[in-house]
């Protein structure tokens, strides 16, 4: 019976955590109207400008460098996964301060809550947006190019998404608690999110950078799953879940969580013995 | 008259406003260094993010050839410019809404263009910092040497091509005011220009449809008065003809902004939404 009450009220928080978060999302709609229309816009100018210096043979010399022949699926498929690291990474740490700059951080504390649970209930309505706009801007190309088989091919994606999510969690937990802990750090979460960007191959071939770059590529869950996501929808090969980058990208994914998870926790258990919970 | 207030200020009096709103927005500048850093750091790194997509349709013998990258590499100093202006005025108005100074200084009988356009000094320092490592950048990964023809003619051209893009962020900071939220916007808008505008390549080289939308946006010409100088391309029209074209633009831009700013701040005074956000 208690143990009910329990899972009851821990129902009741992330019921809380989402709705809020929903709530400040649709209440700004041109950004989730921006994030459906944004992949189309980076990949029209990838594509128009290609083409044009390139000319009739552009086509064909993107296929013969990346191994697929649509342009514009390949860098809508990677905008999206840009957009979806982009996304979860910013808000998570940029939510949180705000709880900050608004005053009501402290009050979580306040609350006989599982903190813990506060703020893992983070990724549900942020996951919400990302996986709901990319499945807005992709399923209307995906269906014109390979028809309604490709849905099948959607769902794969989707878990392979699902599973992505998890490690940039963790990343965006490191990035709040720099956030929180340095007050002005977006200095260097550009600076993070400009790496994880160029190693993740968003927009071209892991395999044109150098070779010490590629090894480090491997250690970034978002080129898994770029990877594994461009072989399912694009080049329609069936997900082998043995595939070496699949079990990677489950491994990178707990790494990346526990990690993230134990940063913050870390931070946040320094701030309530130093009372930096309620400076900004 | 500006914000209601008997415009009587004389020169003297404008440049000290200028002087105020260009060192605050220095002074706020400097104040986060590792900004800066972030910037120098990032800067290469986004151009490799930007211009290897690009180069992936064509074979890879020709990656390094120094007019397609000095192409891009004029196509990325505007890129600065115009985003500059869509931040600087936009942000600003909405940084100012946010900390609750915007009110005051409406109140006060400063020039709005100047109160906002002060920002536009970090945005120059930024951009001549931008400008000096992407020439580094890709001088070491592409091998090219970014070469200027005619300096002077350039900085004249890149001067007129920043006051077109003043008035222009001037125009949209008055939408900024109505419609509060500019980031989604300014990210959409970015996109619009850079695609249609021949940017990244010069007109004459796009496709027919994506040529004739081309020719409308004023700033297709200033970039290619900005290769003209530097590369030494040919230009789209008569080179007259582009800099009339450019000149018109830019006193045009600015007129209308100026008007719109001032429509949009009597408006939000007389219902009171100046302040909300």
């Amino acid at each position: 019976m208690r143990r009910k009450s329990q899972i009851n009220k821990s129902l009741l928080v992330i019921k809380a955590v989402y709705v809020k978060e929903m709530k400040i999302w649709l209440r700004y709609p041109s950004w989730i109207f921006t994030f459906i229309a944004l992949p189309y816009m980076i990949s029209g100018l990838f594509y128009g400008v290609g083409y044009s210096i390139a000319g009739p043979s552009a086509t064909k010399n993107f296929a013969s460098n990346t191994g697929i022949d649509d342009p514009f699926l390949y860098y809508l498929l990677g905008s999206l996964v840009f957009m979806m690291t982009t996304l979860i990474c910013e808000d998570i740490g940029s939510s949180i301060r705000m709880e900050q700059m608004r005053g009501t951080f402290e009050l979580h504390y306040l609350s006989p809550s599982n903190k813990a649970l506060i703020w893992s209930s983070y990724i549900l309505p942020h996951g919400t947006i990302s996986l709901l706009t990319m499945f807005i801007s992709a399923l209307p190309p995906l269906i014109y190019r390979f028809g309604f088989q490709s849905i099948i091919s959607l769902i794969i994606g989707l878990l392979i998404l699902f599973i992505g999510i998890i490690p940039i969690f963790g990343i965006g937990l490191i990035m709040a608690a720099l956030t929180v802990k340095y007050k002005e750090p977006w200095a260097v979460i550009n600076v993070v999110r400009t790496i994880i960007t160029v190693c993740s191959g968003f927009y071209y071939p892991l395999t044109i950078l150098p070779y010490w770059l590629q090894l480090v590529s491997q250690f970034v869950p978002t080129s898994h799953i770029t990877m594994l996501l461009r072989e399912v929808l694009l080049a329609n090969r069936r997900l082998i879940f043995s595939d070496y980058r699949f079990t990677l990208l489950l491994f990178l994914s707990l790494i990346y969580f526990v990690l993230g998870y134990g940063f913050f926790v870390r931070w946040e258990r320094n701030a309530r013995r130093s009372g930096e919970l309620s400076k900004y | 008259m500006l914000g209601g207030v008997e415009n009587y200020l004389n020169i003297r009096e404008r440049l000290l406003e200028l002087y105020a709103t260009t060192y605050k927005s220095i002074k706020i500048y400097f104040r986060y260094p590792m900004w800066i850093v972030s910037d120098i750091l990032t800067t290469p790194l986004w151009i490799l993010v930007l211009f290897i997509p690009i180069l992936l349709f064509l074979p890879p013998g020709q990656w390094s050839n120094p007019t397609y990258i000095q192409y891009f590499y004029w196509g990325m100093v505007f890129w600065t410019i115009i985003s500059s202006a869509l931040w600087s005025f936009g942000m600003s108005i909405r940084r100012e809404q946010q900390m609750g100074t915007i009110e005051l200084l409406f109140l006060s009988n400063s020039s709005r263009l100047t109160l906002f356009a002060g920002r536009l000094a970090t945005r120059f320092i930024s951009l001549v910092t931008d400008l000096l490592v992407m020439a580094l950048t890709i001088y070491l990964f592409f091998n090219t040497t970014v070469v200027i023809i005619d300096p002077l003619l350039l900085i004249f051209y890149l001067t007129l091509s920043i006051f077109l893009s003043l008035g222009f962020g001037m125009m949209y900071g008055g939408i900024v005011l109505k419609l509060k939220n500019p980031n989604a916007l300014n990210n959409i808008l970015q996109f619009i220009i850079m695609g249609l505008g021949g940017i990244f390549i010069p007109v004459q080289m796009l496709p027919e449809p994506l040529k004739k939308i081309a020719l409308v946006f004023p700033f297709s010409y200033s970039v290619d008065l900005v290769r003209y100088a530097a590369m030494g391309t040919s230009t789209i029209l008569p080179l007259y003809e582009e800099i009339l074209i450019v000149i018109l633009s830019t006193i045009v831009f600015n007129i209308i902004g100026i008007k719109i700013l001032r429509k949009i701040e009597m408006n939000s005074k007389k219902t009171g939404k100046l302040g909300t956000y």
